[in-house]
């Protein structure tokens, strides 16, 4: 009883004043003005904004969130001779309704509000914890930071509803959305990573456009030997990623790679990649050989004049340039020599020697022996080559039979070698994708500009297909994409609208329903305004760090429903390594300083010393 | 003592001057020596310099501490009745309160304490107030000097006529240095012969206001209304809210103190203590004199500190690792 007197005198702080609409004001005792208090040997934060303040009604306890004070300086006292300087100060606070206790749990909407000279409370250390108790009964707890405001209190979030929900970081380069990232995983991993069923079934796929997760020991995050990674490079030899055949017979794919368009080259590809007549073919040297001859024949019975000899000499450049290793180039330079166009005659022609003219089949005997000394190398050569093989035919079978206009599609042609160099470098073709370890990284680090918009879209697309076609309760995938302005960015200039509609509209799709499949995404961005709304409205949990730039903010603002009033307001505010965790998986938006993470697991983002440089 | 033992009145005196000697050899007869400037010794350097450094920056902490709602005055309450505090604070210039008031005939009282001081800018006039240091004795003083019920300010002065006194008896007494047990003691007593010389050292050690190591101990605090009235100070600022005591080279072993500072511990909840102990060893010590309180602790505002072996809570560690840390922190 007497304790109970004693801790109400100490934790009382005012009473209400007014309740105007959701605004209450509640006027501090004059006693309670100074920062901290102490209470059986701990350290109580006094009012101030940003901290929690209890109302009693009765006994109903609500739990208020101070948004603002201001102060009014006591006349009466101020001009005393005697007086104290406690009493000079009048202080008013404005509070937001939060929520109310039931049962000694916290419950966030309220149902009753305060009334005049109700009287306010600090919260005690269980009533705090009990706001910040994120655990829903059935869920495991993560420790991920502490809170910023209240020295020495963790934060733990539950695991369920923090990762089974795509969750978003935002801030800020150089605010510490990187290291977030790579502790909540860190912790995660600490926690799960010897466990056979975590490991059985579930996955994350890492995304590192600036190889922040990659370095010379590979322990970040995790220990190297839970992790697969994959150091792509478009310069240099690198790492391949492997990809299944399925993936690559996908036509709309091949047509945002080569930047088809619409009318014409995109069925032209459809029709090139699923015609299963020329895949057959394709799979030995023979009916390779014999396929080249009677498209070549096939040109030279066209007896075209537009097309002319060169068509013949292109055509076989291009297959000399899909195959590995052959003897074309000899081929090229005999018929380069020997097969002409005979205008005046509107034929073919084989000149053997100047006068030893050959005409009609005598000719197509001639070409015949020279494409049968052709030789491949019997190398299995990939299917990148047999499908690039594929489109050459296609192409040629197209305008030879004339089905299609040589001038819409040759561009697409010529783009073709320089991407399928590319895409060669970093990707190898394996159906039998036999990953044991639950954390991929893919680092893009080395790759060109071109390849970091496709090469994301190929991999998440393929990652989420797999999962999708499972469509088990067990499995679980997490892509997490650092820096995702790269790839899920609203404008961009450069890009064709179907290339960034097909964009979009992969992930939104993963974003809308990959829940159903436990596929889930974590971005990471500086932009959060360049980033698709769709997207950043569907996430479920939010890491915001320091936002500088107005749009952002703004984009912040618009689409994340979860934030109050004030922790908005700290947004540019925030120092590095603090950010506000918002969402599904916190009652009230709280700001925290994320935790620590040991020296070797952490993300090689530290900000340069120029001054250790230059010296 | 033993209660079944009767001693003559002859006999406790010779005890009474034995153990008073020995008090005034060990710590009474060195304080001119802090005072003087021209006598330097190492040892006592070193003292003075710890005492030096734990003032500038309690100092330094309380001046940093912004808020004009709190004041600035930190309360010192210690038992030793050395001059180390107040050489240490004239040296050091930091404005402090002894209790004595006036130039001429200094008088103590408790009046005196709890002055605040304000110093104006000189380019702006404007006010602020500076800290200030109650130096509260709780066993009483050297500097103190009783003369007709008061307390007048000693420049140490009797130290000088006691000496005399004690050089003339120091002989005819019993020696600590052989006897260190109560019951030697009693025997030794017999051996000594009483005579006038001994009433004449008790006469001029009177003269001295100081707690002495004898039995009267507490009959002394309770009944001299300045103890009482200086423990009733601390008893009072214990009690108020958002206190902190810092507890250093003190055991809570005499329980008239420990059971002020236990009572103020259970009944304020805003109360922190902190009790710095020498060592592990100590740490216990220290617990077990707290558990002889007749007081159950209810608030945990109680915290043990010790030091991590092999480092020891030594006056000059305790200022580098807590005060000196506290104030680098705020900067």
């Amino acid at each position: 009883m007497e304790e109970e007197i004693i801790k109400d005198s100490i934790f009382r702080i005012g009473s209400v004043t007014s309740v105007d609409g959701r605004a209450i004001r509640v006027s501090v005792d004059k006693a309670k003005n100074s920062s901290h208090l102490l209470y059986k040997g701990d350290l109580v934060k006094n009012v101030s904004v940003g901290s929690y303040i209890k109302i009693i009604k009765g006994f109903t306890k609500i739990i208020g969130k101070v948004e603002g004070e201001y102060t009014i300086e006591d006349k009466v006292y101020s001009n005393k001779e005697y007086s104290s300087d406690k009493e000079k100060i009048s202080r008013t606070l404005n509070i937001s309704l939060l929520g109310f206790f039931n049962k000694k749990e916290f419950e966030r909407g309220i149902k009753e509000m305060p009334l005049i000279d109700n009287e306010c409370y600090l919260l005690d250390r269980e009533e705090f914890n009990s706001v910040h108790d994120f655990i829903r009964k059935e869920d495991e707890p993560l420790t991920i930071g502490t809170l910023t405001l209240e020295k020495g209190q963790e934060i733990q979030v539950g695991i369920d509803s923090l990762f089974a929900s795509h969750i978003g970081i935002f801030g800020n380069t150089g605010s510490g959305k990187s290291y977030t990232l790579a502790k909540i995983y860190h912790e995660l991993f600490k926690k799960y990573k010897d466990q056979p069923n975590f490991q059985a079934n579930a996955k994350f796929f890492l995304l590192d456009f600036n190889g922040e997760y990659v370095n010379e020991n590979d322990n970040i995050i995790v220990e190297k030997e839970f992790k697969q990674i994959y150091k792509l490079s478009t310069k240099a030899n690198g790492d391949k990623f492997p990809v299944s055949t399925e993936t690559l017979y996908e036509p709309s794919f091949w047509a945002v790679v080569l930047e088809a368009t619409e009318k014409t080259q995109t069925p032209f590809i459809r029709r090139a990649i699923s015609n299963s007549w020329l895949t057959e073919r394709l799979n030995s040297n023979d009916t390779i050989i014999s396929l080249i001859k009677s498209k070549l024949l096939l040109a030279i019975d066209k007896n075209d004049k537009e097309l002319g000899s060169k068509i013949v000499i292109e055509f076989l450049s291009d297959i000399e340039n899909c195959l590995p290793a052959n003897n074309l180039s000899e081929i090229i330079d005999t018929l380069r020599e020997n097969l002409q166009y005979w205008n005046q005659g509107n034929e073919f022609v084989y000149i053997i020697e100047p006068g030893n003219w050959k005409f009609k089949d005598d000719m197509k005997q001639y070409v015949s022996a020279d494409i049968d000394t052709l030789e491949i190398t019997n190398i299995a050569f990939n299917s990148l080559d047999k499908l690039k093989l594929q489109i050459v035919f296609q192409y040629y079978d197209d305008i030879i039979k004339g089905h299609a206009n040589r001038e819409h599609l040759s561009p697409l042609i010529k783009r073709m070698e320089k991407r399928f160099e590319d895409i060669r470098k970093v990707i190898e073709i394996n159906d039998n994708i036999n990953n044991q370890k639950n954390f991929t990284i893919v680092s893009l680090k080395d790759v060109n500009i071109h390849m970091r918009k496709i090469l994301p879209l190929l991999l998440c697309k393929q990652l989420y297909d797999e999962q999708k076609e499972k469509n088990d309760e067990t499995t679980y995938l997490n892509i997490i994409v650092d820096e995702a302005h790269n790839i899920l960015s609203r404008d961009s200039d450069r890009e064709s609208e179907q290339w960034k509609d097909y964009r979009l509209e992969t992930f939104e799709e993963i974003i809308k329903e990959g829940r159903k499949f436990g596929v889930f995404l974590t971005i990471a961005s500086q932009r959060p305004s360049d980033i698709s709304s769709t997207i950043i409205s569907q996430l479920h949990n939010y890491f915001l760090h320091r936002l500088i730039n107005n749009n952002d903010i703004l984009a912040v603002e618009k689409t994340i429903s979860y934030l109050d009033k004030l922790s908005f307001e700290y947004l540019p505010i925030l120092p590095t390594g603090t950010c506000i965790l918002a969402g599904l998986t916190a009652q009230v938006p709280v700001v925290i300083d994320i935790g620590k993470i040991e020296e070797e697991h952490e993300p090689n983002n530290k900000t340069r010393s120029l001054i250790k440089n230059w010296k | 003592m033993n209660e079944n033992t009767t001693l003559t009145f002859e006999e406790k005196e010779i005890i009474r001057v034995s153990i008073l000697g020995k008090y005034y050899d060990t710590v009474i007869s060195k304080n001119p020596i802090i005072v003087d400037d021209t006598k330097v010794e190492a040892n006592k350097t070193l003292v003075m310099d710890n005492y030096k450094e734990f003032l500038v920056l309690l100092n330094t902490i309380v001046l940093k501490r912004k808020s004009s709602i709190l004041n600035k005055q930190v309360n010192l309450f210690t038992t030793n009745i050395d001059v180390f505090f107040e050489k240490a604070l004239e040296v050091t210039q930091l404005e402090y309160n002894d209790g004595f008031y006036g130039r001429f005939n200094p008088v103590f009282s408790l009046t005196n304490f709890k002055k605040s001081l304000f110093k104006k800018s000189l380019h702006y006039d404007n006010t602020s107030e500076i800290p200030v240091f109650n130096l509260l004795k709780v066993h009483g003083s050297l500097t103190w000097k009783s003369e007709k019920e008061k307390i007048v300010y000693s420049e140490l002065k009797e130290i000088e006529e006691i000496k005399s006194k004690w050089n003339a008896v120091k002989t005819k007494v019993i020696d600590f240095a052989t006897t260190d047990k109560l019951s030697h003691f009693i025997t030794e007593v017999a051996s000594k012969t009483h005579d006038t010389t001994f009433n004449d050292f008790l006469v001029a050690y009177d003269k001295l206001a100081v707690v002495n190591p004898t039995k009267e101990k507490f009959q002394d605090t309770i009944l001299n209304l300045h103890y009482y009235e200086l423990l009733r100070v601390l008893s009072n600022e214990l009690e108020k809210e958002n206190t902190i005591l810092f507890i250093l080279g003190f055991s809570l072993a005499d329980e008239h103190i420990r059971e002020i500072v236990l009572r103020a511990a259970n009944s304020n909840p805003t109360l922190a203590i902190k009790v710095f102990a020498y060592d592990s060893a100590a740490k216990t010590t220290i617990e077990e004199n707290v558990k002889k309180g007749n007081t159950t602790i209810r608030y945990n505002n109680i915290d043990f500190i010790e030091p991590v072996a092999p480092e020891n809570y030594d006056f000059k560690t305790i200022n580098a690792n807590i005060f000196k840390a506290v104030l680098d922190k705020i900067d």
